[in-house]
């Protein structure tokens, strides 16, 4: 009982920020305050001015298709623009409101789901943002230079869908990093503090000696496929190469020469830039 | 309408800001050590934020200490995103701090809040500061009976508590 009055004496004899010091700080918060919601704005602007260029070059092009093929490939850029939109609007729109008045109970679980939100987001950040603009572009490509397949335009297209394909994937694989090295340890972190409030018993929590932080760090070993999973997928993946290929040469001697070439060249190229962007030869946080 | 919300808040800002230096002070070295200003900084920039939904439930104190703590609990959260490495576990000696002949009690003090969890160190540090055994409760969004039986815990773990220094 002594040691805990002393505990408290110290603890309240302890200075904190001289009022000087606070009163700077309050300053530089409020000043800061308005600059940060016009950065929010500059941004929300960009982002918007940026959608609405894509669609009206895709709009105005659109009439100018040289085949169904690349007119699909504007509609789909037109598409995949307004998908991009409505989601990043979707997402700032469900936001909760700040939760001044929360308990921490309540702080906690508002921060895992605004961190879930965020973690499903950039997960699937090739479905909603990556892929269809890809698609498009692809099928634009293949429209404009379609019938001339042959060298030297059908070498230029593999080139410029390679590229295309790299810089995706870099963006994904940016976005993937994110989630794992940044969202995830902190909703980990999250997650066993609200479990650790309905706890009684939350011993696993304390940190004598090591700091909680760095267990919390681990990645967390829940997400990405078992080896076992990217055997499976890298065996579909050669095996529907393999039937491209052949079909690309059955079309190659029986129907179209340069469609036949086009699938020979495509399928193989294709494959391994997913093979390198699902990085399936790394090793699985699930154990070998 | 609006500039009148506008001064009222400001109003209650300054009141925040004027009144809880050394509480919020005390946080923010508890959870941050050197770090505390930034901390006191967040803690400030969040109660800013806030305000506008502020409702008079709870005394302006109360709230904004619930805030502050909100806030230092998720402090971890911004220490990793921006270094991936563990809060600093020294005592502060920043100059800027005030009482800063940061005494070997302090230190101490300062050393078995290190060895307790987060939800431990939140409940312990508003019984240092005085708050019910309710207030605590109602803050963590717990029961009564959860928060006594975490302090005797806490109060147990302090009397078996040695320092490499001796115990306090």
């Amino acid at each position: 009982m002594a040691r805990f009055e002393k505990l408290k004496k110290t603890w309240q004899t302890q200075g904190g920020i001289s009022p000087d010091r606070f009163e700077q700080l309050g300053d530089q918060v409020r000043s800061s305050s308005g600059v940060f919601q016009r950065t929010i704005r500059r941004r929300d602007a960009i982002e918007t001015i940026a959608a609405v260029g894509v669609i009206l070059g895709a709009m105005v092009a659109l009439p100018h298709a040289t085949s169904w093929v690349d007119g699909l490939g504007y509609l789909t850029i037109i598409g995949a623009a307004i998908l991009i939109a409505v989601v990043l609007w979707r997402a700032r729109g469900r936001q909760p409101e700040q939760l001044s008045a929360a308990n921490l109970r309540q702080h906690i679980d508002h921060e895992i789901a605004a961190l879930q939100r965020q973690v499903h987001i950039l997960r699937n950040v090739a479905w909603w943002y990556l892929l269809p603009i890809y698609v498009g572009l692809t099928l634009v490509e293949v429209g404009v230079f379609g019938p001339q397949l042959s060298w030297p335009m059908g070498g230029t297209l593999l080139l410029s869908q390679s590229l295309c394909a790299v810089v995706f994937m870099a963006v994904w694989r940016m976005n993937q990093r994110a989630v794992k090295q940044q969202l995830e340890p902190i909703l980990g972190y999250y997650l066993e503090l609200r479990e650790a409030i309905d706890d009684d018993d939350d011993e696993r929590l304390l940190a004598v000696g090591e700091p909680p932080t760095s267990r919390l760090l681990a990645p967390n070993p829940r997400y990405g496929p078992s080896p076992t999973a990217k055997r499976i997928w890298v065996a579909l993946m050669l095996i529907a190469a393999g039937l491209v290929v052949a079909g690309g040469y059955v079309w190659y001697r029986a129907v179209d020469a340069r469609t036949g070439v086009f699938l020979i060249i495509c399928a193989p190229v294709v494959v391994l830039l997913l093979v390198v962007i699902s990085g399936v030869w790394r090793p699985s946080d699930r154990g070998a | 309408m609006d500039q009148q919300r506008q001064r009222l808040c400001e109003e209650r800002f300054e009141q925040i800001v004027g009144e809880s230096h050394l509480r919020f002070g005390r946080i923010a070295r508890a959870y941050a050590g050197e770090e505390a200003e930034d901390l006191a900084q967040e803690m400030l920039l969040q109660i800013w934020r806030s305000l506008p939904s502020y409702d008079e439930r709870a005394t302006l104190s109360t709230w904004s200490y619930r805030i502050a703590l909100n806030t230092a609990i998720s402090w971890r959260r911004r220490v990793t995103r921006s270094k991936r490495q563990p809060p600093p576990q020294r005592c502060p000696t920043d100059s800027l701090v005030s009482n800063t002949d940061f005494s070997d009690d302090g230190k101490l003090l300062q050393r078995f809040l290190n060895t307790l969890s987060e939800i431990d160190r939140a409940v312990i540090i508003m019984v240092l500061d005085d708050f019910s055994h309710q207030e605590i409760a109602s803050s963590l969004g717990v029961n009564p009976g959860t928060i006594r039986t975490r302090i005797s815990r806490i109060r147990k773990r302090l009397e078996n508590w040695e320092s490499d220094d001796g115990p306090i």
